[in-house]
């Protein structure tokens, strides 16, 4: 009898012990609570907890929309951010000085009301509001614009906290390099007077206000920037610019949150403001959507269209494609450096199959990398390579595979299997890598090319890609920041691509440096056009299909006009509930 | 006892220490470069060596043999000097501190763990005592077959299953997360679990929502636990009342309810609360499933997190942080053992 | 699954009669419920695994249908439904996928898998482990100090968390897969083997071996590794259940095998897009298949435990 006293006695200290170490684990885990809160956290994070509890508990904040967004934001300083997750958040917050009307690519004047370039487009005159003031007060006036692009431009800049990891690797995207590199095409900017700044390009620049509409280029209050340093755009210092809403919070791992700006220049948001919770996987988005507990979401799996048709409580906002997904194949892998071989390649893969299986039918096959909206600068008269299995076998005999081939050859001479890389992550051109890979090696099999099915961390992915380290067909796709054709055409078969996969055609180069800098969009498209009908002859990379991203509402839901480029302001949106 | 604590406190610097060099060395030997993936589809090598100087990863690994400079300013030295004054650094993705990143994070794995725990040991030592109390009967029957599947069980697969019913296919409880975000937005918390800050803030519909949340991941993760505990208390429960004594008792006239509670269950926990130790490591590698699959945000789903983005601050922190708890979880375990049992001496 | 017990304490310590022991332990493993329902698991989904690619051969690499994507399985339809579709009743018993594969065959076809790469990890582990635990105990001195200590860090790591770094580290394989796995389960192998050392080491016939001037390496395979035969054998069935789990978790979180292969894991990964659209058949059966294969080996571990040796039943 005395033994069975021991354990249960003996019990209670440890769990008293097991509790202790919980509790000092979560002492850890809060181990700096004091000395740590953010300076501009705190009030602003106060004041809505505070208040309702006194007032009206949470009357206000459930009206909020909620956005289920594709992730975390990495940023919300526009400038320093190239993912669309981010720039989703910052474009309620940010300005830009030149828009796009909703749902279009067509040029709409926001913090800018007039633009016009001088005689060869190398000068830039861009008229400002003189009624808008930034969130913290301070005024938006020409020079805040200067600031904003000279942290962006300017590797010296006082306050482009660059030493403290801030990149803007998007400016040399964009401009060929930053201030001073000598591939870049800006010069410079400056405040004539208080509503008037001049940007100075060293070339024809044409395109430039479509350069100026893209999300990144977002302008922040320079007081903000200047006093918040590193953490400006962090979860703890958000973002200060001049759009419908204001930042109220950054939960890491949940969401972030906006209210609206009542000191908006124009029209105010029709909600009192916004939560952007992040969720990474499609199918728990659209989960979410059903459930109610987000208003309106985007990229959904195309098979969730068939979902929201048969909910009526669901409805799918129309898109039009404005992007690539492709095949390309590394000119650097023999047999692949076989012009028959590719086109044998082209001619095996049914797109109307992948398109009609994968995407739910809705989009366009892709006969040409450029897609509808940019047709002016399609060739009129393509040579394209529809699917025909006995035309692919017979140019795989002629290039000497009658019985097809299962190996290539990498640079340093070893043979390997055919490898297929397929995207670790879903994106708007490639909804379901997985499956489309599985599709392509099926159909590569039916004429007798055997592949493997290979992927890596989506980092590693592009890395390799950019080393021009990813042998034998790769996975890829691109969505347009807006409307010039060379943000297709260069980015794909550029002097920058070479290394990519090996393709190198000097003359198609020049044409799309011609085109890029000529000042009518009739010369312009005769030189896309000549340039497109040598890439699609040489066959570097197989276009598949331009496809519409698949976005999610509520039917309750009104005045969400997505835009083609991927992320517009939510200001007109509004639900009843 | 005092000098065996001591001895077995010592005994874990040289593991820590090797827990710190390991994940160092493993992330550098991970391929690609966060340089790339943060720059993305559109970087150029200039960019990508720029950043790469930013943040430091242009230095040497282990040792600066350039001549130039200090010997030992390296990656290596630095973060361990850092790491040694309990500065875990700045996270490349987000640039906030990884201290502070994992006061956010910690406390949803630990309010998940603990509630897994909460349900596992009670559902399992009652389900164990009864099965055990009718042995051979339907309830013993059925409940030791829940018992083996359940022990078998892939949880993330179940907590598909799960999600699937109870969220999406019924609506009775949320999909994922922690919060609704009518209430958690401008929620400040004090201990980072939700459950405890809602009655704190003397707001108990956090409680409540929280709780909701909570509900689905912590009888995912609880399945496994519950399982091995209720068959664990269940055969030392056997044993325990076929002892001599347990006949004395009953032949004493003591009601069967004061038999079992009293002397039965006192003397089969020993193994069983063996068991529950042994279960709280095991845990946080069912909590990073767990969390993946209802995008928890816990400590599981920020280091995984972490490690595609090659975000190597946070993956350093968060796992040297991660095998700290869990030697001091498994120390403290075994302590509680001699404590325990009078019969383990050292 | 707890029947046996008293008859316990006759087994030897030392492998005296090696033949009859093995026999006596076979008969206990079939006298137990668990280890006979175990053992009918595991033997079945063997049997499965050898014989699938000649029952009924497929090629996953040319598998598919569009037409039928996503269909659920045949009996669950209508007549009218399976008209339409030219379907018989027993056709698609488990539905089909995103690309119109019969899921069926699929899940069939992966038990070789998962077996394959279960039971190679954990004999790697095992060959590893117990080559390092019996030679640690038996060196000792710095040796041992060492390996424990590399034991003690591995054993620090939850272990799906190590066996994601290394995936991360090779890249995603079912091959890398399977060797993170098996790296995880070293350590338990490793110390079951030495600690039988230790407890062995000094006993009198092998201190009369050495002093009969047997050679080392002789007594360390002769004698001290049959004793830690049955404490491995148990662990390592068991093990083999943890490394079906986590090689499918690894699939599952897209680090194992690569498409078009049909392992469970990466099925799941897939299916887990269709949960919420009410397609329930295409998760339920993958994962079915990984929790009965689970369970066959646990149940065979459970009853190998109870027949070799009763002393290690907690």
């Amino acid at each position: 009898m005395k033994r069975s006293q021991i354990p249960l006695q003996r019990a209670l200290p440890l769990w008293a012990l097991l509790l202790v170490v919980t509790l000092m684990v979560a002492a850890c885990g809060g181990a700096t609570p004091a000395p740590a809160p953010a300076p501009t956290e705190a009030p602003a994070a106060e004041a809505p907890t505070e208040a309702p509890a006194a007032e009206a508990p949470a009357a206000d904040t459930s009206s909020f929309l909620v956005f289920g967004n594709s992730g975390e934001p990495d940023t919300v300083d526009s400038m320093d951010t190239t993912t669309g997750t981010a720039l989703y958040v910052t474009q309620q917050m940010l300005e830009n000085l030149i828009d796009f009307e909703p749902g279009t690519l067509e040029l709409a004047p926001a913090l800018a009301t007039a633009w016009e370039a001088n005689e060869d487009s190398t000068e830039w005159t861009i008229t400002l509001r003189d009624d808008v003031t930034f969130h913290d007060g301070t005024p938006f006036n020409a020079d805040a614009v200067v600031f904003n692009f000279r942290r962006l431009a300017e590797e010296d800049f006082e306050f482009g906290f660059r030493a403290e990891g801030k990149t803007y690797a998007i400016f040399p995207d964009i401009f060929g390099g930053y201030a001073g590199s000598p591939d870049t095409i800006w010069e410079g900017v400056e405040a004539v007077d208080d509503t008037t700044v001049v940007f100075t390009l060293g070339q024809p620049t044409p395109l430039f206000p479509n350069f100026l509409a893209a999300a990144y280029f977002g302008i922040s209050s320079p007081t903000a920037v200047q006093e918040l340093g590193a953490d400006y755009g962090t979860p703890n210092g958000g973002a200060v610019g001049t759009g419908p809403f204001t930042f109220l919070e950054w939960r890491p791992g949940e969401s972030i949150s906006l209210v609206r700006n009542e000191e908006y220049w124009g029209e105010p948001a029709k909600m009192p403001g916004v939560t952007v919770r992040f969720i990474g996987d499609a199918a728990q988005r659209l989960a979410e959507l059903q459930a109610g507990a987000v208003d309106f979401t985007i990229n959904l799996a195309p098979d969730a269209r068939a979902t929201i048709a048969n909910d009526a409580n669901l409805a799918s906002p129309p898109l039009e494609p404005f992007n690539i997904a492709y095949l390309s194949l590394n000119i650097n892998n023999p047999p692949f450096d076989n012009l028959l071989v590719r086109q044998a390649v082209a001619h095996a893969i049914d797109k109307e199959e992948i398109l009609e299986g994968l995407y739910g039918g809705v989009g366009d096959v892709a006969e040409d990398f450029l897609p509808d909206a940019l047709a002016w600068a399609r060739p009129t008269e393509l040579d394209p390579y529809p699917f025909d299995p006995e035309r692919a076998k017979e140019l795989l005999t002629e290039a000497g595979f009658p019985d097809g081939f299962s190996t290539m050859t990498l640079p340093d001479g070893t043979e390997s299997p055919v490898i297929l890389w397929y995207m670790p992550v879903s994106r708007p051109y490639f909804p379901t890598p997985q499956p489309v890979a599985e599709l392509f090696a099926a159909q590569l099999a039916d004429v007798g090319i055997q592949v493997e099915l290979q992927t890596e961390d989506w980092g590693v992915y592009l890395d390799n890609w950019d080393a021009g380290t990813k042998y034998g067909l790769v996975m890829l796709g691109w969505t347009g920041d807006y409307a010039d054709p060379n943000n297709f055409l260069r980015t794909h078969f550029g002097p920058g691509t070479v290394r990519e996969a090996g393709y190198d055609n000097p003359e198609v180069f020049s044409l799309l440096d011609e085109a890029g800098t000529a000042d009518t969009q009739e010369a312009a498209a005769t030189f896309f056009q000549q340039a497109g009908t040598l890439i699609n002859a040489d066959l570097p990379r197989v276009p598949i299909v331009h496809a519409p991203p698949v976005y999610g509402q509520n039917a309750a839901l009104e005045g969400w006009i997505p835009s083609p480029s991927g992320g517009e302001s939510f200001a007109n949106l509004s639900i009843s509930r | 006892m005092a000098q065996y604590i001591l001895r077995r406190l010592l005994g874990l610097i040289p593991v820590l220490l090797g827990i710190a060099f390991l994940v160092f060395m493993m992330l550098r030997l991970i391929p690609g470069d966060p340089a790339t993936i943060m720059l993305g589809e559109r970087s150029t090598d200039e960019q990508r060596i720029n950043l790469r100087a930013q943040l430091g990863l242009d230095r040497p690994l282990f040792f600066n043999t350039t001549g130039e400079g200090n010997l030992f300013d390296s990656q290596y030295f630095s973060f361990m000097g850092r790491t040694l004054q309990g500065d875990l650094g700045t996270s490349i993705m987000r640039r906030t501190s990884v201290a502070e990143e994992l006061k956010t994070f910690f406390p949803a794995t630990l309010e998940l763990t603990i509630a897994a725990m909460l349900i596992a040991t009670t559902v399992g030592i009652i389900t164990g005592v009864l099965s055990a109390t009718r042995r051979g009967s339907l309830f013993d029957a059925g409940s030791m077959t829940f018992a083996l599947v359940g022990v078998s069980m892939p949880i993330f697969w179940l907590g598909l299953m799960l999600q699937y019913l109870f969220a999406v296919n019924l609506g009775w409880l949320p999909i994922s997360q922690r919060l609704s975000p009518d209430l958690s937005r401008g929620f400040q918390g004090i201990t980072g679990l939700y459950t405890i800050d809602g009655l704190l803030r003397g707001r108990p519909e956090i409680t409540l929502d929280a709780l909701h949340h909570l509900l689905l991941p912590a009888v995912t993760l609880a399945t496994v636990p519950m399982a091995i505990i209720a068959r664990m208390t269940r055969s030392a429960m056997l044993e325990v009342l076929g002892q001599d004594y347990m006949r004395t008792a009953r032949a004493k006239g003591l009601r069967d309810q004061v038999v079992v509670v009293r002397h039965a269950l006192k003397n089969a926990l020993l193994p069983v609360v063996t068991v529950i130790g042994l279960q709280l490591g095991l845990l946080l590698s069912g909590a990073i499933l767990t969390e993946t699959v209802f995008s928890w945000p816990g400590i599981g789903t920020w280091i995984l997190n972490g490690i595609l983005a090659r975000d190597y601050p946070i993956v350093q922190g968060g796992i040297l942080f991660v095998a700290t708890v869990f030697v001091l979880v498994n120390l403290l375990v075994d302590l509680s053992y001699a404590w325990l049992d009078p019969r383990i001496r050292y | 699954m707890t029947t046996t017990t008293s008859t316990a304490g006759a087994v030897p310590t030392a492998p005296r009669r090696p033949q009859n022991l093995w026999v006596e332990a076979g008969q206990r493993l079939l006298g137990n419920a668990a280890g006979r329902i175990g053992l009918t698991i595991t033997l079945a989904l063997l049997a499965l695994a050898l014989f699938i690619p000649i029952v009924m051969p497929y090629n996953p690499a040319t598998d598919r249908n569009l037409r039928l994507r996503l269909v659920a399985p045949a009996w669950t339809l209508s007549a009218d439904e399976r008209e339409q579709r030219t379907l018989s009743r027993t056709d698609i018993p488990f539905g089909t996928d995103d690309l119109g594969r019969d899921i069926f065959t699929r899940v069939l076809h992966g038990t070789r898998i998962s077996l394959t790469a279960g039971v190679l990890a954990v004999s790697l582990a095992v060959i590893v482990g117990s080559l390092l635990g019996l030679v640690a105990g038996f060196v000792g001195g710095w040796f041992d100090t060492v390996a424990v200590w590399i034991m003690d860090l591995m054993l620090a790591f939850p272990s799906i968390l190590l066996a994601i770094v290394i995936v991360s580290v090779a890249g995603p394989s079912l091959f890398n897969a399977l060797l993170a796995v098996s790296i995880v389960e070293i350590p338990i192998f490793g110390r079951i083997a030495r600690s039988t050392v230790l407890s062995i080491r000094e006993q009198e016939y092998i201190t009369a071996a050495r002093a009969v001037g047997v050679p080392s390496h002789s007594i360390l395979f002769r004698h001290v590794l049959p004793n830690s035969l049955a404490p491995m054998m148990v662990q390592a069935t068991l093990s083999i259940a943890t490394a079906i789990i986590n090689i499918a978790a690894l699939g599952f979180l897209g680090l194992g095998a690569q498409p078009p292969q049909p392992e469970w894991g990466s099925m799941l990964a897939q299916a887990r897009n269709f949960v919420g659209q009410g397609m329930w058949w295409y998760s339920t059966f993958p994962g079915l298949a990984i929790m009965i294969t689970v369970l066959g080996f646990n149940l065979l571990g459970d009853g190998l435990r109870d027949a070799l040796d009763p002393r290690l039943k907690r």
